[in-house]
């Protein structure tokens, strides 16, 4: 789209001072005091010279300040972002990194993560900075609100905001003056004094400052600037203005229309002509407005009407684009609407949505084909840019502009109906629209446009319907069938398309255990030099075909060269996902510390990733710090992470983080907890999604078996037998090991010896040329004495006696951290209670303990009250004493 | 519906104390996005509940930001009343 960013751009400037404004010294003194509180706000009608005012003061001030003319289209939380940065860069260009990487993000973060990244990185710029929200009115979205609001609770120093809007917003406006953190400038304030409306008519036209004419007017227009103005260019070629004044009814003096119909009449028809007919456009140069009109004149009617100052608005430095002041433009478009045809109003639209379409405005250019009955041309001009949108995941913007188009004519179209499902595998709406394009006489529809693209696109579709079924069986032939057609159809520009079609694409051929071709197809087409988007696919799709398999070695090397990608490529996001194969690489090998240190530098950039990775990300963390027995780090990190999957309302993601809660207190060694942790919710509800690098079922077995009872023992029993089937299915070997593991225990618990050697060797299988020991150790102590039996039966195994190496590793430090004298209940010291301990061995104070971590001595004494407590003595002697007898002071 | 030809005098910059009526029960949370107006939520005869907002608001800025808030939480408003004004 090359020049939408000069449309947006128009938005960032401030107006320019009309060369006969007047200088109003006392309201600017007004602004200049408030400038070290958190908010101004300036609300008034239309037509007083809002924009005007404050523009004037930001030159005088010279303080960096930040411009931003809001529309009623930035009523998108997203889009409204996107503008506010822009206005921000054009200071620090640079600005708002972060920011931007969460619009771009494959699903919108929570509100408060989106607020508090843009607002930290506000406190990061330099200061002072005045940022201007003009036209705040047309906001309506209570989202942007909200967002205002949280900047204004905890204001930073140094950033002043200024609403402009012509009534009051829905903000606290009332707290605020409590609170004395705004300044007002209102109608009574910017409403021209009688001296000042006196000094603007004499500046302006020849009258005598005492005469009659002139007390009549300025009571009546009660300090209205336009209304002013209006009267001004009005007498501008009058010889006895005086006269006409008197001559006037006083109701013609307050009346809009009746001054801008006078207004007009100075201008020679043609200059009249081209206002009435532009007031149509919300912004436009001279290129549009010759289109609009058909002549090649505009530039010098623009030239004209600058010099005149007759109600328009540059936009940018180089004079190219302009607006007309908004209430004039009303007045005209009333006009045009009085003293026009409707086909010739229709006719204007449609050229200034031609024009603006091929010049790459498609949202404003179809809007205007709207209004110009051509909703067929709009459709075209959407159909024509949306891939634009859809490689660059701007989705928001896609669903707003198919909104527009009515339900009659969507159903009508097998495209827009396919772009509708887009919507709902990317925004969740239209849910209904999925049924519409499995079903065979839509397809043939497609296939009877005879259109490549449409026909490829409808098959990366079916292929992705094929592989998760949605209700219907799940087919992996047909799911290839159509993505190796989709693919042939699809030509490189459709980035976008193809990279979804290779991901199912890659799904089925791993589900019919051709990891390998698919690695070699893979790495042959990145060899083809893919473009950005469809190569990072192409590196997710080799990475799950080593995981699945389980396949760890090459897991390894994939995994760190997606990484590279992606960092190479600046795909944060991506970046990711990539390190989350590699963390769960170390996870499963053991290298607990690797796994930590590969998710700390991608967990701030959580939010960019698909909610179910950001769930594996703070996953690897939570389950890797657990794992080292960091369990107040494990515990914070679940803590973000719960209000998160609240916060995204999904049921499944919730399951996983109680899973993954389960999995600390199981680790703590508070196997009730676990049990109670998990009992909350009913696990046969629930399947794993495929995409998900930690299996909550794994987990609900397991506190199963832990609590035992024949009932438990039971549910288990079925539970295990679903998830074989599934992950059968998928040929997903990495979760069928830990499945078999699974079994061998069930098959202990009931007595099974046999079955249970049986199982093992399953897993072993799997796990072994991987060194995949950490499923065994997730199991605790059984599996522990159940290697231990299997271990008697066979002559020599050094994975199973490295995994029994890593349990007695383990046992030892739990001994250290652990009170074994009740093993069932939470006596577990935190890693902090156990450096308090030792501090107190070395005979230091509170104090001194609180200085040595760097924590206040209140929290020391909390420390140790819950030490006490958790060692069952009441002083801190007996507690260096238990400690030495424990274990836990060397 | 300005309803009381007492207060002719009013301009666009005038304060007043208004009284606005509205279908349904404001809650009191939203009294600082109001103006601060004073919320008496009341039952009327037929058992619905109206809701009864006064206070002083500095000028029709203020006026149609409060109209429009609860247009935006679509609460049919009733009657607008001007109780009093002040005249600077």
């Amino acid at each position: 789209m090359p020049n939408s960013h000069v449309l947006l751009r128009t938005k960032l400037y401030r107006p320019k001072l009309p060369t006969n404004h007047l200088k109003r010294n006392a309201l600017i003194e007004k602004l200049e005091a408030g400038v070290e509180l958190p908010l101004t706000l300036v609300a008034a009608s239309a037509g007083y010279g809002k924009s005007t005012l404050v523009s004037s003061w930001l030159t005088k001030n010279k303080t960096r300040s930040a411009w931003l003319s809001v529309h009623k289209s930035d009523n998108k939380l997203n889009l409204f972002f996107r503008a506010l940065l822009g206005a921000i860069k054009m200071v620090f260009d640079g600005f708002g990194k972060e920011t931007e990487l969460l619009l771009h993000a494959a699903e919108m973060p929570p509100l408060e993560v989106l607020y508090h990244t843009f607002i930290n990185e506000l406190t990061q710029i330099e200061k002072p900075l005045i940022i201007t929200l003009d036209d705040y009115h047309c906001i309506e979205n209570e989202d942007i609100h909200g967002f205002i609001i949280e900047l204004l609770q905890h204001p930073i120093e140094g950033i002043h905001l200024v609403l402009i809007c012509r009534f009051d917003p829905p903000l606290p406006l009332y707290k605020y003056r409590v609170d004395g953190t705004i300044n007002e400038v209102r109608t009574e304030h910017i409403c021209f004094s009688q001296a000042e409306s006196t000094l603007f008519l004499n500046q302006n036209i020849e009258l005598d400052s005492n005469s009659v004419a002139v007390q009549k007017i300025v009571a009546k227009t009660e300090g209205w600037v336009t209304g002013l103005r209006l009267l001004v260019l009005s007498l501008k070629n009058t010889t006895q203005p005086e006269k006409k004044i008197l001559k006037m009814e006083e109701e013609e003096l307050y009346s809009l229309e009746y001054l801008s119909e006078e207004v007009l009449q100075q201008l020679t028809s043609e200059l009249r002509e081209f206002i009435i007919k532009t007031s149509i456009l919300d912004e436009f140069n001279p290129a549009l407005c010759d289109h609009l009109l058909g002549t090649e004149s505009s530039q010098q009617h623009l030239k004209q009407l600058e010099e005149l100052e007759f109600f328009i608005i540059p936009l940018d430095h180089r004079h190219n684009w302009y607006r007309y002041h908004h209430l004039f433009q009303d007045q005209m478009l009333a006009m045009l609407h009085k003293n026009l045809n409707a086909s010739t109003i229709e006719t204007l639209h449609g050229r200034a949505g031609d024009w603006l379409g091929s010049n790459g405005n498609m949202s404003v250019g179809f809007d205007h084909l709207v209004q110009a009955n051509q909703m067929d041309v709009a459709i075209e001009l959407f159909k024509k840019h949306r891939k634009d949108f859809m490689n660059k995941m701007m989705w928001e913007l896609f669903y707003s502009t198919i909104e527009k188009i009515p339900n009659q004519m969507i159903k009508q179209d097998p495209e827009l109906i396919l772009c509708l499902a887009w919507t709902d595998v990317y925004l969740g709406k239209r849910k209904d629209v999925f049924k519409q394009i499995v079903n065979k006489g839509f397809q043939q529809k497609i296939l009877n446009t005879e259109n490549q693209l449409l026909i490829g696109e409808l098959h990366v579709f079916l292929s992705y319907h094929r592989y998760i079924g949605f209700g219907e069986t799940i087919d992996f032939n047909a799911c290839i069938a159509h993505a190796e057609a989709a693919l042939k159809l699809l030509d490189r520009n459709q980035a976008f398309l193809r990279g979804f079609a290779w991901i199912f694409y890659g799904g089925a051929l791993i589900a019919q255990q051709k990891n390998q071709y698919l690695l070699d197809l893979g790495y042959e087409e990145l060899s083809k030099n893919a473009p950005r988007s469809e190569r990072l696919s192409l590196h997710m799709i080799i990475n799950y075909a080593n995981w699945f398999d389980a396949n760890l070695a090459k897991l390894a090397l994939s995994s760190k060269v997606y990484c590279q990608t992606a960092k190479e490529l600046s795909a944060e996001s991506e970046f990711g996902t990539a390190s989350t194969f590699l963390a769960y690489y170390h996870y499963q090998t053991n290298n607990i510390k690797e796994v930590i240190e590969t998710i700390v530098p991608v967990y701030p950039h959580r939010f960019l990733t698909l909610a179910t990775h950001h769930v594996s990300i703070v996953g690897a963390l939570v389950l890797g710090h657990a794992e080292l027995g960091q369990f107040d780090e494990a515990e914070s990190f679940l803590d973000a992470l719960k209000q998160f999957t609240i916060s995204k309302n999904n049921a499944a993601l919730l399951v996983l983080t109680y899973a993954l809660e389960a999995e600390v207190a199981f680790k703590k060694g508070d196997r009730s907890m676990a049990f109670q942790l998990l009992n909350r919710v009913k696990a046969e509800d629930y399947v794993t999604t495929i995409s998900d690098f930690y299996y909550h079922n794994t987990s609900f077995v397991k506190m199963l078996l832990y609590a035992g009872g024949s009932e438990n023992l039971l549910r288990a029993a079925a539970l295990l037998d679903r998830s074989e089937k599934y992950f059968e299915q998928f040929n997903y070997q990495l979760f069928l090991a830990e499945n078999w593991a699974l079994k061998a225990l069930l098959a202990k618990e009931n007595k099974d010896v046999m079955l249970a050697q049986c199982y093992i060797e399953n897993a072993l299988q799997i796990t072994k040329p991987s060194g995949m020991i950490q499923v065994f150790i997730d199991l605790g102590d059984k599996m522990n004495t159940l290697l231990q039996t299997y271990r008697l039966t066979v002559d020599q195994d050094y994975f199973v006696d490295r995994v029994l190496n890593v349990f007695s590793a383990n046992e030892l430090d739990r001994i250290k951290i652990t009170t074994p004298f009740d093993s069932n209940s939470n006596q577990v010291l935190t890693r902090r209670e156990n450096e308090i301990l030792g501090l107190l061995a070395e005979k230091l104070t509170n104090k001194e303990i609180g200085v040595h971590l760097n924590i206040s001595e209140e929290t020391v004494k909390r420390h140790t009250k819950n030490l006490y407590q958790k060692l069952q003595v009441k002083g801190r002697q007996s507690a260096v004493t238990r400690g030495v007898q424990l274990g836990i002071i060397v | 519906m300005l309803t009381n030809n007492h207060f002719k005098s009013i301009t666009q910059s005038s304060p007043a104390v208004y009284q606005i009526v509205v279908n349904g029960a404001v809650c009191l949370d939203h009294t600082p996005l109001i103006g601060g107006m004073q919320i008496i939520v009341a039952t009327t005869s037929i058992k619905t509940k109206q809701s009864i907002l006064t206070g002083r608001l500095s000028d029709q800025a203020a006026l149609h930001g409060v109209l429009n808030h609860l247009y935006n939480m679509r609460l049919p408003v009733i009657s607008v009343e001007v109780l009093g004004s002040y005249q600077q």
